[in-house]
């Protein structure tokens, strides 16, 4: 039997949480088990749950993404979701495993990252 | 023409309660006369009419700030006796109006300060499922503050409520019939509840999709339940938003509250329960409370449109996409992004009177996505114009663009309300 993916999604717009939630749901390997409207219940939320996968937002009110993922000390697979197309951290190059730029293009799109991200797991 | 007489009067019309309507002149056309006689033709705005005069603002406790578009006196509570609301009507078929509300307090009983007494409410509030901190928020937030407004006149008036039951020993307050107006218990459940909301990460809207000069019925009683299925939510959901939604039902008589969330599973069921049988209420899916309240209407006018259409795969294949084409996801994530982008208007403008860029920008950021997946790119790439402006060092089109954008962004969401979610 597979292993699900235990993932979590920090995000502080609301509408960018569904979308990842409903693309969470077409996917049978992936299971939500938190998700957060900013960076420092989202840390809180890793801390606690120790997911497989992070679904990340960079730019939030506060303790932006970066910043989040300075002060973690357990480091799952990161996917950044981000407006900006084509952006890629140089920065973050080796804790980033993929990206997806909103909104996320397609299903298949957001599959293909999820496959990308997990391949090492 | 004006409402008559008879419409006001209404064979249930609280006995404490006088309504004057009047021209936007401040000429009384008529006054149902419960309290004080008021001829038609009186002026209200005359240096000599009965709201101008210092022995009558010193017998009512009239507060000094009075002006038309909305009145209380003594909003501390303590000594209130006459609640007064001026409301200027320009909406329907009769033109401007002014409404003249004035409703005798001197039932209501006084806030209680000691500790014997606060006991005494928090046993009483946990009888009736009402949270506490809502009473407490209800209590305390409006207090001491000048700013008046309707809304919070209705906010006091259920609290007193709770304070009469508590003095009384009295959970179940006999029905009211009184007349009000459910844009101020719109605005009295967003009054109370944003703070909290935000505070646990949720997003609160509420809005009313129909038009009407006022109501007649329990407004408290509404109130309270609105708020013990609020309460509940705001522990349970533990994200997303809430949207409190009131309709008419003309031949039914009734008016219709929908709240829709994302609660635990089975939540509304639980919170069915919880609030028992007394109210006629539904559930109409497993993220939406149908409440029906027995409520009658005077000059109810059709909503501008009503939603009805369907959404469909041809226009919007970005949302079928990502689902799967699952109807019931696709319908939940429409309604968060519509719900979204509406809060994020209100920001955008509020942001644009405080002339600050870099939170336009910010906001522009947001939005931009939103908008793309309901396939209005072209209002994306407005957004990203807009974003790029406020990171520059030039602002000279930013207003031009701005205004540009709320006026097809604007249009843009009318048009999108129209799909039944």
């Amino acid at each position: 039997m597979t292993k699900q993916i235990r993932c979590v999604i920090i995000d502080d717009d609301f509408a960018s949480r569904a979308i990842l939630k409903g693309l969470i749901r077409q996917d049978v390997r992936l299971i939500l088990v938190e998700e957060s409207s900013g960076s420092a219940d989202g840390a809180l939320a890793v801390t606690k749950h120790k997911p497989d996968l992070i679904f990340l937002d960079l730019m939030m009110p506060g303790l932006d993404g970066y910043e989040m993922l300075e002060v973690l000390d357990y480091m799952p697979k990161i996917i950044v979701v981000t407006t900006e197309r084509n952006y890629k951290s140089e920065l973050f190059k080796n804790r980033i495993s993929e990206y997806l730029y909103k909104p996320v293009e397609s299903l298949e799109m957001f599959t293909k990252a999820v496959d990308q991200a997990m391949k090492t797991y | 023409m004006p409402l008559s007489l008879e419409e006001i009067k209404y064979q249930h019309l609280k006995g404490s309660a006088q309504i004057i309507l009047a021209s936007s002149d401040g000429k009384v056309l008529a006054s149902c006369d419960t309290l004080a006689p008021i001829p038609v033709g009186y002026d209200l705005f005359d240096t000599e009419s009965f709201l101008q005069k210092p022995s009558l603002r010193d017998q009512l406790l009239l507060n000094e700030d009075l002006n038309m578009h909305g009145v209380r006196l003594n909003m501390g509570g303590t000594e209130a006796v006459y609640d007064l609301q001026l409301t200027h009507s320009s909406k329907g078929s009769n033109g401007a109006q002014i409404i003249l509300f004035i409703e005798d307090r001197t039932q209501s009983v006084t806030f209680i300060e000691d500790e014997e007494s606060e006991e005494k409410l928090r046993e009483f509030i946990l009888k009736i499922s009402t949270p506490l901190d809502i009473l407490k928020e209800l209590s305390l937030s409006e207090r001491g503050e000048k700013e008046v407004s309707p809304a919070r006149g209705l906010i006091m008036a259920y609290f007193d409520r709770f304070i009469h039951g508590v003095h009384h020993s009295q959970i179940n307050f006999p029905r009211e019939e009184v007349p009000f107006r459910v844009e101020h218990i719109s605005v009295a459940v967003e009054m109370c509840f944003a703070n909290m909301m935000k505070s646990r990460g949720l997003k609160l809207t509420s809005v009313v999709s129909f038009e009407s000069k006022f109501l007649i019925g329990d407004r408290l009683g509404i109130l309270q339940v609105v708020f013990q299925a609020l309460g509940y939510l705001l522990t349970e959901q533990k994200s997303g938003h809430v949207q409190v939604a009131f309709d008419y039902l003309p031949k039914q008589e009734q008016l219709e509250i929908e709240i829709s969330g994302a609660p635990e599973p089975a939540g509304y069921k639980v919170l069915a329960d919880r609030m028992g049988s007394e109210r006629e209420f539904s559930i109409e899916s497993e993220a939406t409370l149908r409440l029906l309240f027995d409520c009658r209407v005077v000059a109810y006018k059709t909503p501008v449109f009503k939603a009805s259409v369907t959404l469909s795969k041809n226009e919007f294949p970005y949302l079928f996409g990502i689902t799967g084409g699952d109807f019931s996801l696709v319908k939940d994530i429409f309604q968060t992004i519509l719900v979204s982008l509406t809060m994020d208007m209100d920001d955008l403008r509020k942001a644009m009177i405080q002339e600050d860029a870099e939170l336009i920008g910010r906001i522009a950021h947001k939005m931009k996505p939103n908008f793309a997946s309901l396939q209005r790119q072209d209002i994306a790439e407005a957004l990203q114009y807009i974003e790029e402006i406020t990171t520059g060092e030039d602002h000279t089109e930013l207003e031009t663009r701005l205004n540009e954008f709320m006026e097809s962004a604007d249009e843009a969401l009318e048009n999108l309300k129209k799909y039944k979610v």
